[in-house]
């Protein structure tokens, strides 16, 4: 179950991070603990910068299970109106002294992706309007000021749940609630996310846009990220 | 909470609905079916009569370094490693399976283990295969060659294995929480 759970983080960490309340997207570097039901299991990086003209979003996990560490890194690259350009996923999993490593580069132009598996190399044609997990979303939840009930939705390009054709990604604003981290009680934005309308994540978010804490449960296994 | 009875016991007559068998047939990127390797290692068991059973036992022997918690990896990578857990059992044995001609296909959910971890009788998740051969789908479970025992198995989703997380395997498990399963004997 540790294999669908850090996709699933992998997913949502992307599209949920963010600095400050400004006209365009924040850039920064956040740091998280990472737990599974309730042990520390690994850390996570998120990065968000601009550059060149293009936004570059950067998420590097790291996670120990004791005899397996695995390591995931994903960098999405789009432009400033969320056009899609690159997407880069990186996995390496070492165990004993051995490797394993599995990558997806995937570079856009337009409805065409060249993809890049590392065994072997196609190209697809993507019929419907999609982005990566890049800013949009948050973009979006932050014009709306994080209204109670805001639905923020677009097909997002996931080559791990699907790398033919992007999934629905819909997230909703629920409500402010008080939450302990870090023992520290704190008044935040309760956001939901769901895939394809299968909502079983939770994240929570300061009036800035920054992910205080994410709860993925699926099955009996919870997985929480926590801001450092 | 919803509690869900079953029952279980020998199979009945195997009318499986065949339908479109093709999607059982095709490459994926975890299944590496066209890979040198993978021909090559799978040419050895075609001249088996009963090759489902025949890949079940070498992917068995194959996979020597029996180990938890690798991610979902291709084929051809389990074969070189010859190291892994259901997951990569499974992935080999349908990548064989499919580079023989024989559709098959991978499936997550639960079995019933005499012992696990130092417990008896206990629901572990777990991933398998099935292959089709004369008109039904057959239990393929290369982590127990020889498994007959369907009534130990708990299906939640099929793992079409062209991604990690396919939709289908995302929208069972999704749909599943606060699970717990009691094996209640005879």
């Amino acid at each position: 179950m540790k294999k669908i759970l850090i996709v699933s983080l992998l997913i949502i960490l992307s599209a949920s991070a963010c600095r400050s309340r400004s006209s365009g997207p924040p850039t920064g570097t956040w740091k998280y603990r990472l737990l599974v039901n309730g042990a520390p299991i690994g850390s996570a990086v998120s990065t968000n910068s601009l550059s060149g003209g293009k936004y570059v979003s950067t998420v590097e996990m790291e996670m120990d299970a004791g005899y397996v560490k695995n390591s995931t890194r994903q960098v999405v690259t789009e432009t400033t109106d969320f056009k899609p350009l690159k997407l880069e996923v990186y996995n390496k999993t070492v165990q004993n002294g051995q490797e394993n490593e599995l990558k997806t580069i995937a570079v856009f132009k337009g409805a065409r992706v060249d993809l890049d598996t590392g065994d072997a190399k196609s190209t697809i044609t993507i019929s419907k309007p999609f982005i990566l997990e890049g800013n949009y979303f948050m973009k979006e939840l932050m014009k709306s000021g994080f209204k109670a009930g805001t639905v923020v939705r677009h097909h997002v390009y996931e080559p791990t749940v699907d790398i033919e054709e992007p999934v629905l990604m819909i997230i909703r604003v629920i409500g402010t609630e008080e939450v302990t981290i870090n023992g520290a009680t704190k008044s935040l934005i309760h956001l939901g996310y769901a895939i394809e309308n299968m909502k079983n994540i939770d994240a929570y978010v300061d009036s800035d846009g920054i992910t205080h804490k994410m709860i993925i449960t699926m099955l009996n296994n919870r997985l929480e990220m926590i801001l450092k | 909470m919803r509690v869900i009875d079953i029952e279980t016991g020998e199979k009945r007559s195997a009318a499986a609905a065949a339908g479109d068998l093709s999607e059982y047939r095709v490459n994926t990127r975890f299944l590496n079916i066209t890979s040198p390797e993978i021909i090559q290692a799978a040419e050895r068991l075609r001249g088996s009569s009963d090759i489902p059973s025949t890949v079940e036992k070498f992917v068995f022997g194959h996979i020597s370094d029996k180990t938890l918690g690798i991610p979902i990896i291709p084929a051809v990578q389990v074969y070189r490693n010859r190291r892994g857990d259901c997951t990569e059992h499974a992935v080999l044995a349908v990548s064989l399976l499919r580079a023989l001609g024989i559709p098959s296909r991978a499936l997550v959910g639960m079995y019933l283990a005499n012992e696990f971890m130092g417990r008896k009788n206990i629901f572990v998740y777990h991933m398998w295969a099935e292959a089709y051969q004369g008109g039904a789908w057959r239990l393929i479970d290369a982590t127990r060659p020889g498994e007959n025992r369907h009534n130990r198995y708990i299906a939640f989703a099929y793992h079409s294995l062209k991604a990690e997380a396919p939709l289908d395997y995302l929208r069972a498990i999704s749909a599943i929480s606060n699970f717990s399963a009691e094996y209640i004997g005879r």
